[in-house]
């Protein structure tokens, strides 16, 4: 599974189509390069930058989402875009999550991302960067049943109430394009429910088989099977 | 990459501590040819301690026949050897804005300062030093490396139990003798709960220290016996004026600890007020005291505190990324060009100049001050004193009229 395709919960999904659309948009005719789908399984910094040496053309919009948090070494890929993009004029569109809010949800990635590694990380950018914060939306619709509507929507977002899920950051000739815009789509509730109910069966049955473990005798004496003396 | 980082003494606590975690990163991971250079001499130059191992240690006489890609201070006293040695690059490593531990006329104080004005480019540690660098220097390049946290001596427990009976778990941990780490403040504090309560103090040396009320005080301990402690506290007690990065409570989040701080510099970073920990006001001994009671008593607030505190520490850097950091800061340093020299040196005697009236003004005050002390030396009664004090039978007729006097005065 490449990197991009593990999601916390299906409504990230909405995440990545937002994405995805930014970076069509800033793409135009211009060629995309997804990073992630040049990620081995494990990812591998190397020869990631390999192949974003070899598979980006001039002008290209190099799209790196859920690609960092899971290298070892991600500041080798983080200067290697730095510098495809001064050579190739590349516009470049990195996002990391904000593991501050994402509990336990992160535990498995190589590297923590927050807002102070997002402060590390832009000063390693050139100083024409853009950072854009992402933040989640919840809502309610109301519609006459079995109907479909088209429904014009309008958010106000004040950045001080919320606290941004993932940074997206951009370098590069068409950066200064990216603008402020939010993709909105009704919840599918089931498939939220479904995915919780798919981890808490996991869990249960993970505690069930450690808890059975813990009642089996142990499969040899604490003495490493060494005969030991009896007395009469 | 040749990197030299000058310091001090290789004492391994707290400043140094830092530099020689990202020394060995970038020598372990990143092939980075690093050298300690010793920036006075030592009076017992032993450094044979197990995270050394691996790095070159070397005086300033042998390190100034050598050429470096990057010369890095460390602290304010090792960037005067910084130009003494070769390098492309120079850069200094800023752990605080250190003329703030200081008092006002200190020397010294103006010494810490005019090193930042110094042609270098600059690596910093939290994010308000970086903020304050970008806005003293706006042309010198800055980068910001978080400290990591050693997350196998500092490892999380995978559950946290709620400690919902018993006295409240307290630590208070730092130097008592430096003024500005309120260790004794955060003692007072303590002191003054109502609530049942089990105080630790952990301190390196005793010197000023008042530890009254504390259950038993510790140190100097390993960073690994200190993990320890933490797993078994409730609560951070840290009433700090000064601080850098503000790492003990974040080592005390990871072990399950919250805190209870005040709103020094660098807990910006990961204190949340009510998420994580408990931010209190300036001297303020018995609202301090007061939220520490709460926290004994309202048992579900601690576990949730204590959560929070772990949450925070899961998103905290290793020293492993940390390190990758500080390797590409090093990079770009190396690859790009220095900062302009002119401007540096513009602001560094605008500073000097700014010292030289601060100077005149602490003179001109000490002069007052002695004018008005000769005054009062001349009233009638206190001359008199004064002058049987200067002669050695003077001395002894006073002596023997001390009980008089405290009779007198009723004291």
């Amino acid at each position: 599974m490449s990197a991009s395709e593990q999601t916390p919960s299906p409504s990230a999904a909405r995440e990545r189509a937002l994405l995805a659309r930014l970076v069509q948009e800033l793409a135009g005719d211009q060629a995309i390069v997804d990073v992630a789908s040049l990620t081995g399984d494990p990812p591998e910094a190397d020869a990631l930058v390999a192949a974003l040496h070899e598979h980006t053309a001039d002008g290209a919009v190099i799209a790196c989402a859920g690609v960092l948090e899971h290298l070892a070494d991600f500041v080798a890929v983080v200067e290697a875009l730095v510098a495809i993009s001064a050579n190739r004029g590349a516009t470049v569109v990195l996002a990391v999550p904000n593991q501050a809010y994402g509990g336990q949800a992160y535990a498995d990635r190589a590297s923590a991302w927050g807002e102070g590694a997002v402060g590390e990380l832009r000063r390693l950018l050139p100083p024409d960067h853009v950072l854009f914060h992402e933040v989640a939306l919840r809502g309610a619709a109301l519609l006459p049943e079995g109907e479909s509507v088209e429904l014009p929507t309008s958010v106000e977002i004040d950045p001080r109430v919320t606290a941004p899920v993932a940074f997206v950051l951009a370098f590069g000739p068409r950066a200064t394009r990216l603008a402020a815009q939010a993709e909105v789509a009704a919840a599918d509730v089931r498939a939220e429910r479904e995915h919780e109910r798919a981890l808490t069966a996991e869990l249960d049955v993970l505690r069930a088989v450690a808890g059975s473990a813990e009642q089996q005798p142990a499969l040899a004496p604490p003495n490493g099977a060494q005969p030991t003396e009896t007395t009469a | 990459m040749k990197v030299a980082f000058l310091v001090n003494d290789l004492q391994l606590s707290g400043g140094v501590g830092v530099v020689v975690a990202h020394a060995r990163q970038l020598h372990e991971r990143h092939g980075f040819d690093v050298t300690l250079v010793l920036a006075r001499e030592q009076d017992d130059p032993h450094w044979d301690h197990e995270p050394l191992h691996g790095l070159s240690v070397v005086s300033l006489d042998e390190a100034r026949r050598r050429h470096y890609d990057v010369a890095v201070s460390t602290w304010w006293e090792t960037a005067f050897a910084l130009f003494e040695l070769r390098a492309e690059r120079y850069a200094s490593f800023v752990q605080s804005l250190e003329d703030r531990f200081y008092r006002p006329g200190e020397p010294e104080r103006l010494g810490a300062r005019l090193v930042l004005d110094l042609p270098v480019s600059f690596v910093t540690e939290a994010r308000w030093i970086a903020d304050t660098l970008q806005d003293l220097r706006p042309e010198a390049p800055c980068f910001l490396v978080r400290n990591g946290i050693d997350k196998s001596i500092f490892a999380s427990p995978a559950k946290l139990v709620p400690h919902t009976e018993g006295p409240l778990e307290i630590l208070v941990e730092g130097y008592a003798a430096a003024w500005f780490k309120g260790v004794n403040e955060a003692i007072a504090a303590v002191g003054q709960m109502d609530e049942p309560h089990r105080l630790t103090v952990v301190t390196p040396y005793r010197d000023g220290l008042e530890a009254d009320g504390a259950e038993r005080v510790l140190g100097p301990i390993t960073q690994r016996e200190l993990a320890g402690l933490y797993a078994q506290t409730d609560v951070l007690v840290k009433l700090s004026r000064v601080e850098g990065m503000y790492g003990p409570p974040l080592e005390a989040f990871h072990m399950g600890a919250t805190c209870v701080t005040t709103e020094v510099t660098g807990h910006e970073e990961y204190v949340e007020h009510g998420v994580n920990a408990l931010v209190c006001d300036w001297d303020d001994p018995r609202g301090t005291s007061r939220l520490l009671d709460l926290l004994a008593r309202d048992r579900v607030l601690l576990h949730r505190l204590r959560l929070g505190a772990l949450e925070t520490a899961r998103a905290w850097p290793t020293w492993e990324q940390a390190g990758q950091f500080m390797a590409g800061a090093l990079r770009a340093i190396r690859r790009d060009p220095p900062p302009e020299a002119n401007a540096a040196l513009g602001r560094l005697l605008a500073d000097v100049r700014a010292g030289i009236e601060e100077q005149r003004h602490i003179a001109a005050d000490r002069n007052l001050l002695a004018w008005k002390v000769r005054r009062y030396e001349r009233l009638p009664g206190l001359r008199h004193a004064l002058g049987l004090k200067r002669r050695p039978w003077g001395r002894v007729v006073l002596r023997l009229g001390r009980p008089v006097k405290r009779k007198l005065l009723g004291s």
